[in-house]
């Protein structure tokens, strides 16, 4: 009993830690994990190697695969090149460069990080605004607005979506399936609402215009030969995650052999790309695991499930509905990391409470009536980072890179657009999800 | 040989509160010993004579770069009329919003390979030499030569 008090003290005094952003939260996640083995709530060799209770290594080597794949094309100008060629293909019309910048970040952050996504298109969306000479702070919100509605597409979007499909056992075209529809669906009338939105404000003089026009995007290719390369690997790498299951092959393996395959093929030295991987994100990531380890351990997960089974009275339609929304606001709020990290063994817990007699853990967690569950939580968590401006790491990116530009993107002022759109967005799935699994 | 002994003692600083047109304007016609004849560098010096901060021409060219072409290699896509225009957008912001803060100083006593190491391990070109928290002097690595060429040349000058 002692050790369910201890847990769940280190547990809760930890997200306090988290959400008060005084101290970083990677020390607080080594120090919180730490504090549950000094405790001995879970034991080493259960932290290093259990799959219930232990780090989850098929985030942490899916995270290393795509950031050092990432790391090597960045510097190739690729991506400089999508992005000057999106606002040429635009006319260097304002609201339609909006648009289609909007597009190219939703489609590039559904295969790369949301974080990288930005910091690769912002520099370029600063660069039109000034050759246009207008305001970036529109073009910066709706840029990181749709790098979080893209990220939620798939498997590798958005981190909360690779933590559920290696609890969930679900496979990449699970995501792609059961998600896509619905973040296309999203992306189409976010597309819509920001026409409408800023219409009135973007006028700019032709002579302007043409300044966009006489950009040579070639120009922006540093490494033809480097570009060529990671592009097929991406490529591969793509098509693997598309099939692997097929393959017999985890997502993590597909993403720790296209870097390899890179890393083979650049002739890079690896430790200038080694030491470019997110290291501090990834160490957040091992502190949570052992921490959320802990609190399953302890069960006060299971008394939690308990309680939201309570409220739903098995309602699966409720229960849904349930985690959807409140995984939005909360999503918004706090990150959605450590929220979905908790919610993971939270909703196995609550499976195990509503079907007892099924004992084999995959046909547990797939059973059909949780699925819609599942991707409540994945749409819920992915969506409700548009929410506010520390909803996602996306939007903390643009509104750092804003004021460097002498624009900030105050907090109230970012929740003005995000609020309504992260609200439109989840009244969209809440159709969907209603639609697709209970009506149909 | 002294920090002291090899040191400019003239010289010409700016105010953190000075604007970026004042401060090209010090560095056009900035003293360096006894002529005018410009400087790369500024110190920055207040009210209270004390030392804030150093301002240099890649300072002011970083302020003039867009940071965003630094950050993505964007400066090939640059237009006419951007650089005049970037010129202007900053000519009137202060010297402190784009100065060094951290100024590597050396003591007046300091002798001439303190001086030499500290201007090869910092990858400066002066060091301001300062007595008591106040600056006394500059010494320049220009100075630094004329001691190498006193001591293995003979007193004429190129033939």
């Amino acid at each position: 009993m002692t050790e369910l008090y201890i847990g769940t003290t280190i547990f809760i005094l930890s997200y306090i830690a988290i959400v008060s952003e005084r101290i970083h939260k990677t020390i607080i996640a080594i120090v919180g994990a730490s504090a549950m083995l000094l405790f001995k709530i879970i034991e080493q060799r259960e932290a290093f190697f259990s799959e219930e209770f232990g780090i989850d290594y098929n985030v942490i080597f899916l995270l290393i695969g795509m950031m050092i794949i990432i790391n090597i094309m960045k510097d190739t100008g690729v991506f400089e090149w999508i992005a000057i060629k999106s606002a040429k293909f635009a006319k260097g019309e304002p609201i339609r460069i909006m648009v289609t910048l909007s597009v190219v970040t939703a489609f590039l952050s559904a295969f790369l990080d949301n974080v990288t996504t930005v910091l690769l298109i912002a520099p370029v969306t600063l660069l039109i605004c000034d050759a246009l000479e207008i305001e970036p702070v529109p073009f910066l919100i709706t840029e990181a607005i749709a790098s979080n509605i893209g990220g939620t597409a798939t498997l590798i979007g958005d981190p909360p979506n690779i933590m559920i499909a290696s609890k969930a056992k679900l496979e990449f075209m699970d995501f792609i399936y059961n998600l896509a529809p619905v973040v296309i669906i999203i992306m189409v009338a976010y597309i819509f609402t920001v026409k409408w939105m800023f219409k009135k404000s973007l006028a700019v003089r032709p002579e302007l215009k043409a300044r966009i026009m006489e950009m040579k995007e070639s120009e922006a290719i540093t490494d033809h030969a480097l570009t060529r390369k990671s592009l097929i690997v991406l490529t591969l790498t793509v098509v693997g995650f598309l099939f692997h299951s097929h393959l017999g092959f985890e997502p993590a393996t597909i993403a720790l052999s296209g870097a390899g395959l890179l890393l083979l093929v650049a002739g890079k030295e690896p430790h200038h790309i080694l030491e470019k991987i997110e290291w501090t994100t990834l160490f957040f990531f091992m502190g949570l695991f052992i921490m959320v380890g802990g609190v399953v351990k302890v069960g006060i997960i299971k008394i939690l499930a308990e309680q939201a089974l309570n409220l739903t009275q098995g309602n699966m339609f409720a229960t849904s509905m349930l985690v959807l929304w409140f995984s939005a606001f909360a999503s918004a709020i706090i990150d959605n990391i450590p929220y979905v990290a908790t919610m993971n063994p939270l909703i196995i817990d609550m499976a195990k409470g509503l079907w007892p007699n099924v004992t084999d853990p995959v046909a547990l967690v797939h059973t059909p009536a949780l699925m819609p569950v599942w991707w409540s939580l994945a749409l819920g968590a992915c969506l409700g980072g548009n929410g506010t401006l520390i909803g996602a790491s996306a939007n903390v990116v643009v509104a750092g890179m804003s004021e460097k530009a002498g624009k900030k993107i105050t907090f109230m002022q970012f929740t003005k657009y995000g609020m309504p759109l992260m609200i439109e967005s989840v009244i969209i799935c809440t159709v969907y999800i209603w639609i697709r699994y209970y009506l149909l | 040989m002294k920090a002291a002994d090899i040191m400019t003692k003239e010289f010409d600083a700016v105010l953190p509160t000075a604007t970026i047109k004042e401060a090209v304007g010090f560095l056009r016609c900035g003293k360096r010993g006894e002529e005018k004849k410009g400087v790369n560098a500024l110190m920055v010096i207040d009210e209270k004579n004390k030392l804030v901060g150093m301002i240099t021409m890649s300072h002011i060219l970083k302020a003039i770069i867009p940071f965003y072409m630094e950050m993505a290699h964007l400066s090939e896509f640059a237009w006419d009329g951007l650089f005049e225009r970037m010129c202007h957008k900053i000519e009137n912001r202060l010297v402190s919003d784009f100065m060094e803060r951290k100024v590597i100083t050396v003591d007046s006593d300091a002798n001439i390979f303190e001086i030499s190491e500290l201007m090869l391990k910092s990858r400066v070109r002066r060091l301001p030499v300062v007595e008591k928290d106040k600056v006394i002097g500059i010494v320049y690595r220009k100075e630094l030569f004329f001691k190498i060429v006193e001591t293995m040349l003979d007193k004429e000058g190129c033939r």
